[in-house]
């Protein structure tokens, strides 16, 4: 079963995000808590903030980020692929390669023309 | 899309001393940028108009912590141009030849600090200690490591140490060797071009309008060199070659201030070889006469000005300093619009800033 | 050394001693009480309850000996950095100042937290809890040796090469979300660049992972390490290996692509509003991912533990995951930091159509036999 196989690493899991929860607490035993509100302030290097920060943030990747959702999900497809290669028929491999070669000239492609659209 | 802007400074690691650069920025791309500076202001000039002759020569060190040779220097001069007097030919060599050591020490602290700026940190602590050569030197000259107060009115503090020369010719040799280390550290690196080729691009129309001066200038290739095209002390006997570089960018202004630290090896080397036996310092009169007098060096940073009326008592009535980088900043803004925030560090490293000069 | 026979048997000892004292209160006292206590000594000694105390005593002892790994791998890189640029490095706590980096963590562990109030105080918490935790746990899919590694009854789990890869990706979500949660220009900026770089390494990386799949035919660590025993996969995947280095150097932020931090453009990047023993502990997080990625580049390419037998399995597996660290150390010692748009460019304008080719490298050499 899933959650026997996997038991654990599920273990694991609880330990390692209870570890810096734990020291964080430990270390309020030790550390000084006195605060003042100057130290509450934002930093930004000793000025007063011009503005918030929470803006809508112009995000210049994005094209890069469009590709790569797209990339993504096929690198996943490309590993299962990759596991079961030598059970595969010869078609299968090549219809793959094909696959990605076909990505490639549309990555290229995108990179080419985005030059003009992209930041 | 909102834009916003952001404090660089007083406290960010790129500011190296205390100034504000506030960059306006789409995403990541500069769309505007205001240096704003004062933040050391001394008062220095106030404090000129209060002090005599010799009390201020200490002071002048403290201008820039760079280079603080140059300043005294250029104080010193535009005194002794006032008073009228005539300085001993082997303290004009003498001087000529701190001065290019001092200039060579200023361009490694350059370096160190813009390899620092652009993550390299192996140049950072590789040029300072190279820098360490030429601090040894002009504390063999002076006595100190960092404010040296070396130039008096009417010649220099001491004349050269026994073994002076042997050692100083001895460093020269060595350092021009570690420059070509240093070379391959940046020339050869495709990362470091990469940070600095087509950036901060500084035309030479704009680089004269806005009154650009030093390496800065001549990286955006302008021929032009106080040293020779106004000589002082002893400039005009020594052969060197003005260094000017046509990308105008920031790996020009690197081109430049490496190219420029050659070229001062080979200045000190020749003053050695000229210099003449002599005195090294003529009494001058406590009082100035009334009148002013003009000076005009060219510092590590850019032409530094200095302008001194007397009004006949051992005081100065204004003591007035142009500062290089006050005016260079000021084009941080046709520098830096168009790049990213990241280009930030490596432009402003570029020009050298220090604040000392610039906030007086 | 077998990692859960030793923890078994650690395990039995505490539950023999606690026992001891169960079964004598029980003895001691009369009554239902008693049996009660009695029971309770049966339910620990039972199978499942042993499994999983077993299973925690191996979590443990595998977080302490990467720790330890970690904190080394600190010490080396002080102290190589100081040999790469004249100076010596710590020397005055410990032998050879091994033991400065205890002294730097207990420094952050007594310094004070400060929350900024501007911040979003929930996402502000929860974020380095997820960074810190995701890290710690990708140490437990790799084994060190054959038998060292997380097992149950002996068994490795299953799929530990995927597994370790996905929780490596989730690191950038949390430095996303802490960016935008300190409401701090800088940090927001540096949880962008990382979102930003993770799409121009995310692919070329898991493409040449895909690539050593295809020779070894297992998702598994151990079997990958195994199908190396004759050559290691560095060398006919040679521009795989490469692609590997470059990206796993990304991925553990390392300069020169520490773009999230880059401390001279943006403070402390992400972290900036982080202190005390927060800050401490990511510092000491970066490391953690800076071993596990030298530890994955050892399993995939280097032949993870084999090696000629003078010396114990784990020792093989070490010394090679610290000579991938120490080419860290030196591209760290002589490279400044790139830009952005340039790591984007990098990715997918170099590395892209490089981990494509050896893609196509390693399928003609399965296909034609060799492996």
């Amino acid at each position: 079963m899933l959650s026997d196989t996997y038991l654990p690493f599920a273990i694991f899991a609880v330990v390692s995000l209870a570890l810096p929860v734990i020291v964080f607490w430990l270390s309020r035993y030790f550390r000084p808590l006195k605060v003042i509100p100057k130290q509450q302030e934002t930093y930004e290097c000793g000025e007063v903030p011009i503005g918030e920060a929470k803006i809508q943030f112009h995000f210049q990747y994005y094209m890069f980020a469009i590709i790569f959702v797209a990339f993504d999900l096929v690198s996943i497809f490309v590993i299962l692929w990759a596991l079961v290669f030598s059970d595969m028929g010869d078609i299968a491999k090549i219809m793959l390669l094909s696959f990605l070669g076909i990505l490639m000239v549309g990555v290229t492609y995108a990179l080419k023309k985005e030059e003009i659209i992209w930041i | 899309m909102a834009e916003m802007w952001i404090n660089m400074g007083p406290q960010h690691p790129m500011t190296h001393g205390l100034w504000n650069l506030r960059v306006k920025v789409d995403g990541e791309v500069i769309v505007d940028a205001m240096p704003e500076i004062g933040y050391l202001h001394r008062g220095m000039e106030k404090i000129f108009e209060n002090k005599n002759y010799t009390q201020i020569g200490p002071i002048t060190d403290r201008l820039c912590y760079g280079s603080s040779i140059t300043w005294n220097h250029l104080y010193c001069m535009t005194v002794e141009n006032l008073i009228g007097v005539e300085v001993p030919e082997r303290a004009k060599y003498i001087r000529v030849m701190a001065i290019e050591i001092q200039r060579i020490a200023s361009h490694m602290m350059w370096l160190a600090a813009y390899a620092a700026d652009i993550g390299l940190l192996a140049g950072f602590v590789l040029a300072m200690r190279d820098r360490e050569i030429m601090v040894d030197l002009l504390q063999m000259l002076s006595g100190s490591r960092l404010t040296y107060n070396y130039s008096r009115i009417g010649g220099v503090a001491a004349d050269l140490p026994p073994e002076f020369e042997r050692d100083c010719l001895r460093a020269i040799d060595f350092f021009e060797k570690r420059i070509e280390e240093h070379e391959t550290l940046y020339r050869d690196s495709k990362i470091f071009l990469m940070r600095s080729e087509g950036l901060g691009i500084l035309s030479r129309e704009d680089a004269i309008n806005l009154g650009v001066t030093g390496p800065t200038l001549r990286a955006s290739n302008v021929k032009y060199d106080v040293r020779k095209h106004n000589s002082y002390e002893v400039y005009d006997e020594m052969d060197f070659e003005v260094q000017c570089h046509s990308d105008c960018d920031v790996y020009g202004r690197y081109v430049v201030r490496m190219n420029e630290m050659r070229e001062s090896c080979n200045i000190v080397r020749q003053a050695l070889k000229k210099m003449p036996k002599g005195p090294v310092r003529v009494k001058t009169p406590m009082y100035a006469p009334e009148g002013d007098a003009i000076g005009r060096v060219e510092d590590p940073r850019g032409e530094g000005i200095m302008y001194v009326i007397g009004d006949g008592t051992d005081k100065p009535y204004r003591l007035k300093v142009r500062s290089p980088l006050f005016v260079t900043l000021s084009a941080a803004k046709k520098m830096l619009v168009g790049y990213k925030v990241a280009d930030v560090v490596s432009i402003m490293g570029s020009i050298d800033v220090c604040m000392g000069e610039t906030d007086k | 050394m077998d990692l859960w026979s030793v923890s078994y048997d650690l395990t039995n000892l505490l539950v023999d001693i606690v026992n001891f004292f169960i079964y004598g209160l029980g003895w001691l006292i009369p009554g239902s009480i008693g049996e009660a206590f009695d029971s309770l000594g049966d339910w620990l000694a039972s199978p499942g309850v042993m499994r999983i105390f077993t299973i925690l005593m191996e979590i443990i002892l595998l977080i302490v000996v990467a720790l330890l790994n970690v904190v080394t791998l600190i010490w080396i890189e002080r102290k190589l950095l100081a040999r790469f640029w004249d100076f010596r490095g710590p020397f005055y706590v410990g032998p050879l100042g091994y033991f400065q980096n205890f002294a730097d963590g207990l420094k952050f562990f007594l310094k004070q937290i400060i929350t900024p109030i501007k911040a979003d105080k929930f996402s502000y918490f929860i974020a380095p809890v997820i960074f810190i935790g995701s890290s710690i746990l990708i140490l437990g899919t790799i084994p060190i040796g054959p038998e060292f590694g997380i097992t149950d009854e002996g068994t490795p789990v299953p799929g530990s090469v995927i597994l370790a890869f996905a929780i490596f990706a989730v690191a950038p979500f949390s430095i996303l979300v802490a960016g935008w949660a300190e409401n701090n220009k800088f940090t927001l900026i540096g949880g962008m660049r990382s979102a930003a770089q993770m799409m121009s390494y995310e692919i070329p990386l898991l493409l040449s992972v895909a690539s050593v799949i295809v020779l070894a035919g297992s998702f598994s660590f151990v079997d990958v390490v195994e199908a190396q025993a004759d050559m290691w996969y560095a060398v006919p995947l040679f521009i795989g290996f490469l692609v590997f280095l470059v990206c796993i150097v990304a991925e553990v932020e390392r300069i020169p692509f520490d773009l999230p931090e880059a401390e001279a453009e943006l403070v402390e990047g992400w972290t900036t509003e982080y202190s005390g023993m927060r800050f401490g502990f990511f510092m000491m997080t970066e490391y953690v991912r800076g071993y596990a990625g030298c530890a994955i580049a050892a399993a995939l390419f280097l032949g993870g533990w084999n090696g000629p037998a003078i010396i114990p399995d784990e020792f093989w597996f070490l010394i090679k995951a610290y000579m991938v660290f120490v080419i860290f150390v030196w591209i760290r010692a002589s490279l400044p930091r790139i830009r952005t748009d340039q790591i984007l460019d990098l990715g997918w304008k170099r590395l892209l159509p490089l981990a494509m080719l050896n893609l196509v490298i390693a399928v003609v050499l399965k296909t034609l036999g060799v492996f």
